[in-house]
C-alpha cells in the first residue's frame, strides 16, 4: 500500500478551510458552555428551591445525553415535536454547548466547594456583600481549582464537533467524508483529519499549561498549604 | 466598667447543632474599652458564642446588641430571592465595624498583603483606590510588615500571615475586635508575635472580645476573664480569680491546663 502524499497536499487547502468551522462551531459552544455551566452551577448551590430543581434536572439530563443521540434529536426530533427547525450549525452548536455547560457547571460547583470554607467567613467577617465575597474572594480561588477541568472540556467540545457531520455540518470530519468517498483514499484523508485533529489539541493543550503556570506564579496557587 | 449602655450585650444566647446543645443561655456585657477572655475547655462553646456575635454563626435563641443596635441573622427564604435583604445589608454595616481574626488566619492567598487589606477599604469602607493603599500601608506598618506589602500570603510565616489578618480587620476602624484562638495554630515561637500585637491594641484603648487558650495572656491583659464549660459562663470576674476560683470546675480546668 502507498500513501499518495500529492493527493493530501492538493486536499489540505480543503479541509484546512474545513477546520476553520470546526474551530470556529467548538470555541463558541465552549464560551457558551461555561457562561451557561456558571449559572447553573450557582443554580445548584442557591439556596432558592426553584433555582436547585432546575440546574439540577438541567444537569443530570444533559450530562446523560448522548451527543449523537442529541445532535439528531434537535436536528429531526424537534421540528417534529414543535415544528421548531434549526439549522444544522445551529443545531452543532446548542448540542456542544448543552452537554458541556451540563458538564462544566459540576466541574464549577465542585471547584467553589473546594475552596476553604474560612475564606467566605472572612469575607462575610469584614462586611463584604455576599455578591464581593464571591467574586472577589472566592471566584478567583475557585477558577484556579477549575482550569484543568475546564480545559478537558475545551478539548472534547473540538473533538465532540467532528459529531456534527452526521447533519452535515461542513466541518472538517463532514468534509473529510466528502472528500473520502469521491477520490477513494479514505486512509490518507483520515490520518490527515486526525493529525489535524491532534495538532490543534497539542496547541490547545500548550495554552492551557501555560494559562495554569501563569495562575501559579501570580500566587494563586500557593508554594505551601495554606492553613 | 464605666456606667453607660454596654458596647455588646448579649442575652440568653442559645445555639444548637441538631440535638447538640451547645450554649445554653449565655449572658455577657462587654463594655466600650475592656478586654474580655473567654476561657475553656474544647467544645466548651466559646468559639460558637463569639462568632454569634457578627452571625458568622446565628444563634438559635437569645438576642446580640453592639451599640445598642441589634444584630440579626438575615432570614434566609428558599422561595423568595428578595427575603431578608434589608437585614442582610444591615449585617454587613454592622460587621464592618466589628473585626474578627481566625484561627487559622483566613487571609486571602490569591491576593497580596496590600490587596488583602484594601479589599474591605475599597469595597467596604468605600475609599478609593489611592487613598486604600495608603491606608492599607499604614495599617501593615502598624503591625510591623512594612516589607511585606507585595508579598503573598504563601511567603508568609504564620505569624505574619496572622499579623496581615488583624490589620485587615483593624483597616476598617472596628469598635470591636473578636479573637477566636488566633495563636493556636502557630508555631510555639511565633505566638509571643501576635500577642505582643494584641497587647499593643488592647492598650490603646480597643475593645477585644478573646477567646484564647493563652493564660498568661488572660491573666495579664484582660479586664475581665470568662470561664465557659458545657455551653454556659461558670465563673467571670478581674483576672485575679484565676488564682482562686470559686468553682471546682474551673480548678479542674486551670489545673489541666497548667500542668500541659
Amino acid at each position: 500500500m502507498t500513501f499518495d502524499t500529492a493527493l493530501v497536499v492538493e486536499r489540505l487547502p480543503q479541509m484546512l478551510a474545513a477546520t476553520r468551522l470546526t474551530l470556529g462551531v467548538s470555541l463558541l459552544a465552549f464560551v457558551l458552555a461555561v457562561l451557561v455551566g456558571l449559572v447553573m452551577a450557582a443554580g445548584r448551590r442557591s439556596r432558592l428551591v426553584p433555582a436547585r430543581a432546575l440546574s439540577f434536572v438541567y444537569v443530570n439530563v444533559f450530562r446523560g445525553a448522548a451527543l449523537y443521540v442529541l445532535v439528531i434529536w434537535l436536528f429531526n426530533g424537534l421540528a417534529v415535536a414543535t415544528g421548531i427547525l434549526l439549522s444544522a450549525l445551529t443545531v452543532g452548536v446548542l448540542a456542544l454547548t448543552l452537554l458541556n455547560s451540563a458538564y462544566l457547571a459540576e466541574v464549577f460547583r465542585a471547584a467553589i466547594s473546594g475552596v476553604d470554607h474560612g475564606q467566605w467567613e472572612a469575607g462575610n467577617a469584614i462586611g463584604l456583600s455576599r455578591w464581593d465575597v464571591f467574586r472577589r474572594v472566592v471566584a478567583p480561588q475557585a477558577a484556579r481549582i477549575a482550569v484543568p477541568a475546564t480545559g478537558n472540556h475545551l478539548v472534547d467540545a473540538l473533538k465532540d464537533s467532528s459529531i456534527l457531520a452526521v447533519i452535515a455540518v461542513p466541518e472538517l470530519m463532514f468534509v473529510t467524508n466528502g472528500i473520502a468517498q469521491t477520490t477513494f483514499r479514505p486512509f490518507e484523508l483520515y490520518v490527515t483529519a486526525a493529525g489535524i485533529y491532534l495538532a490543534i489539541v497539542f496547541v490547545l493543550s500548550w495554552g492551557l499549561r501555560r494559562l495554569e503556570r501563569r495562575l501559579g506564579v501570580s500566587g494563586t496557587r500557593p508554594v505551601a498549604p495554606v492553613v | 466598667m464605666t456606667a453607660s449602655a454596654p458596647l455588646l450585650r448579649l442575652r440568653g444566647l442559645t445555639k444548637r447543632f441538631g440535638t447538640n446543645e451547645v450554649l445554653r443561655g449565655v449572658d455577657l456585657d462587654v463594655a466600650e474599652g475592656e478586654v474580655v477572655c473567654i476561657i475553656g475547655p474544647s467544645g466548651s462553646g466559646k468559639s460558637t458564642l463569639l462568632r454569634c456575635v457578627n452571625m458568622l454563626t446565628p444563634p438559635s435563641g437569645g438576642t446580640v446588641e453592639f451599640d445598642g443596635t441589634a444584630v440579626v441573622a438575615p432570614r434566609e427564604s428558599r422561595w423568595n430571592p428578595l427575603a431578608g435583604r434589608g437585614e442582610r445589608r444591615e449585617l454587613q454595616r454592622l460587621r464592618a465595624h466589628i473585626g474578627m481574626v481566625f484561627q487559622h488566619f483566613n487571609v486571602f492567598p490569591h491576593l497580596t498583603a496590600l490587596e488583602n487589606v484594601t479589599l474591605g477599604l475599597t469595597r467596604v469602607a468605600g475609599l478609593d483606590a489611592a487613598a486604600a493603599a495608603e491606608r492599607a500601608r499604614a495599617e501593615l506598618e502598624g503591625v510591623g510588615l512594612t516589607e511585606k506589602v507585595d508579598a503573598y500570603p504563601a511567603t508568609l510565616s504564620g505569624g505574619q500571615k496572622q499579623r496581615l489578618a488583624i490589620a485587615r480587620a483593624l483597616a476598617l476602624d472596628p469598635r470591636l475586635m473578636l479573637f477566636d484562638e488566633v495563636t493556636s495554630a502557630l508555631d510555639p515561637e511565633l505566638v509571643g508575635d501576635v500577642l505582643g500585637q494584641m497587647r499593643r491594641l488592647a492598650a490603646d484603648g480597643m475593645t477585644m472580645l478573646v477567646v484564647t487558650h493563652e493564660m498568661k495572656f488572660a491573666q495579664e491583659v484582660a479586664d475581665r476573664v470568662v470561664f465557659m464549660d458545657g455551653g454556659v459562663i461558670v465563673e467571670e470576674g478581674p483576672p485575679s480569680f484565676m488564682r482562686d476560683p470559686a468553682h471546682e470546675r474551673t480548678r479542674a480546668f486551670l489545673r489541666a491546663v497548667r500542668e500541659a
